[in-house]
């Protein structure tokens, strides 16, 4: 709760300091609010305890060792992004702190999400994170790709909104409740009318499938993240996935654990359908930010067999680790990625060819981060990725057979970016511009892989 | 409140279906960015028609508090969707959605 009012509060506050003439110190204002409320998270997280719980507004949010340690994982990956805006945003003048402060509002809406127990709070931390999102995805005003990828955004999110809200509206009429607690134990009570509550679940999964960006309900994905700004695509792809499948888990791990039984089906048959999809399209893209579009609904396939396994002890666990070494490892892609393509105006494979001798060790982060996107041990993405299939195993083992094979499909796209780098003969004249916040964004994302492959424990049994 | 369950909840039930098919039908087929914003509306008010009538039918007031934050949601929703259409609209003199197909491939 303490980093939510934080966060808040340096939100407004970097939106007023955006008036002033002197926007220099915007970031370094941003970053200090993302710091201390990731201090406070992680004191809070590891000083209560288990069980130590943080009960607000007549029980709407519960501020549980879960809800801490995935705001935990977000407000990482913003001060990240953060850190890479003092280069992303070099070229907005006036809009610098609305940008700021709308990434941060943006984050509010993520912690919001991260702790809900009442499908009011969970409708209203989605639009907290989304409505800023909408606005960041279009602003660079006079790009036309920008534009189009804002008003798909918009339009896509308000109708999911719309489906999402039907959903609840169904559950609450079969259920009389918006408690995710008493919504359980009414399912379980048998006090509800079965086909309400069932249409209402699915309804309410099409809607989160659509915010996750699961398949069938992705198609708008790869088009928005290639047509927003690098370092909002960056946020849309860690933050907002992660806070999508927190909640995700959350809600149907509590509210809906009685009617697993019946939703399982659709979610099995998404993960599958998700997995492969996403990994043969991947196959198939020549431009940088279009394949980790199609790469991160592919990691959307493996983060669903958490919600699958829900019931397995170890789950959340697992889906905490992945979160949060894919979102590093994909914050430093983009880093690496926005030094080469935004200078050259080239986003395609090519431009990164003999990049290892320009900038060897910004060649190197992106090499580790493919190496861990793809699995292979013993980076951290592999533990992440070990840690879901065996969560996953016992109940769904063709899934788990399935995922295994994609993965060994993904490393064929991720190894393209690895050759264009290290193995391609032809070179080009492209200059690679970087800055001094890239770099130490950089190190810091490296240290943290470096930790979660040397004790992927430690966060992994943090809740 | 006796008086208003003379009607049947299943009556409710089919209006707001009916009113959220609609406007998922207008989403899905109509090409004016600025329909398509009101059919998301539409659905948007389906399920408060629909939030309004369980609360009375289920003698409880959160559904009608759920109504308020939709309709708070909605507004700011609608008003940063304007504000991306008329973004849009200066940059191509148009609010037509399938013109805006450049980032396919």
């Amino acid at each position: 709760m303490t980093a939510l009012l934080i966060i808040f509060a340096t939100a407004i506050f970097v939106l007023f300091a955006g008036l002033t003439k002197n926007r220099s110190w915007l970031q370094p204002l941003a970053l200090t609010g993302c710091g201390l409320a990731l201090g406070v998270t992680l004191f809070e997280l590891l000083g209560a305890g288990p069980g130590g719980w943080n009960h607000m507004y007549a029980d709407m949010f519960e501020f549980t060792d879960y809800a801490l340690a995935f705001s935990a994982v977000a407000l990482v990956s913003a001060l990240l992004i953060i850190g890479l805006s003092g280069y992303g945003f070099r070229s907005l003048h006036d809009t610098l702190g609305d940008n700021y402060g709308l990434i941060l509002f943006s984050l509010c809406g993520a912690l919001c999400m991260f702790s809900f127990t009442n499908l009011t709070m969970l409708f209203l931390g989605i639009e907290i994170l989304s409505i800023p999102l909408y606005v960041l995805a279009g602003s660079r005003r006079n790009d036309l790709s920008g534009n189009e990828a804002a008003l798909k955004y918009f339009l896509m999110g308000a109708f999911t909104t719309g489906i999402l809200l039907f959903g609840m509206a169904l559950v609450y009429g079969a259920t009389a409740s918006f408690d995710i607690h008493s919504i359980a134990s009414a399912i379980s009570d048998g006090r509800h009318s079965a086909g309400m509550l069932h249409t209402g679940i699915i309804l309410i999964l099409i809607g989160l499938g659509f915010k996750v960006s699961a398949v069938p309900f992705h198609f708008w994905a790869p088009d928005v993240y290639t047509g927003s700004p690098n370092l909002i695509t960056a946020f849309m792809a860690t933050v907002v996935k992660t806070a999508g499948f927190a909640a995700f888990y959350r809600l149907f791990s509590v509210g809906f654990a009685p009617a697993i039984d019946f939703w399982s089906i659709p979610v099995a048959g998404m993960a599958a359908l998700t997995m492969t999809v996403a990994n043969l399209t991947a196959i198939f893209q020549t431009d940088f930010k279009r394949m980790i579009a199609y790469s991160s609904i592919s990691h959307a396939g493996y983060l669903l067999l958490a919600i699958l396994a829900c019931d397995v002890p170890g789950s959340e666990g697992a889906l905490l680790f992945y979160s949060l070494t894919y979102s590093v490892a994909t914050i430093l892609a983009f880093g690496a990625y926005m030094t080469i393509a935004e200078p050259n105006d080239d986003g395609s494979f090519e431009a990164f060819n003999g990049m290892s001798k320009k900038q060897p060790l910004l060649a190197a982060v992106l090499a580790i981060s493919m190496l861990s996107l793809a699995g292979i041990p013993p980076t951290a993405g592999f533990f992440g990725k070990y840690f879901l299939f065996t969560a996953a195993f016992a109940k769904y083992p063709w899934l788990i057979v399935l995922a295994v094979i994609n993965s060994a499909v993904s490393i064929y796209y991720y190894f393209k970016i690895i050759i264009a780098m290290y193995f391609t003969r032809e070179e080009n004249d492209y200059a690679v511009v970087t800055s001094p916040g890239i770099r130490w964004v950089v190190v810091l994302g490296l240290l943290l892989i470096a930790f979660l492959t040397i004790v992927p424990g430690s966060v992994y049994a943090l809740i | 409140m006796e008086e208003l369950r003379t009607i049947p909840i299943e009556y409710y039930l089919y209006l707001s279906t009916v009113l959220f098919c609609i406007g998922v039908l207008g989403v899905l087929m109509r090409r004016n960015a600025i329909v398509v914003l009101m059919c998301v509306e539409l659905m948007l008010n389906a399920v408060n028609l629909l939030l309004a009538a369980f609360s009375t039918y289920l003698s409880d007031a959160q559904g009608q508090i759920m109504v308020f934050f939709i309709m708070v949601v909605a507004a700011a929703e609608a008003a940063v969707g304007l504000g991306i259409l008329v973004m849009i609209y200066r940059n191509t003199k148009s609010t037509d959605i399938s013109l805006l197909d450049k980032l396919r491939n």
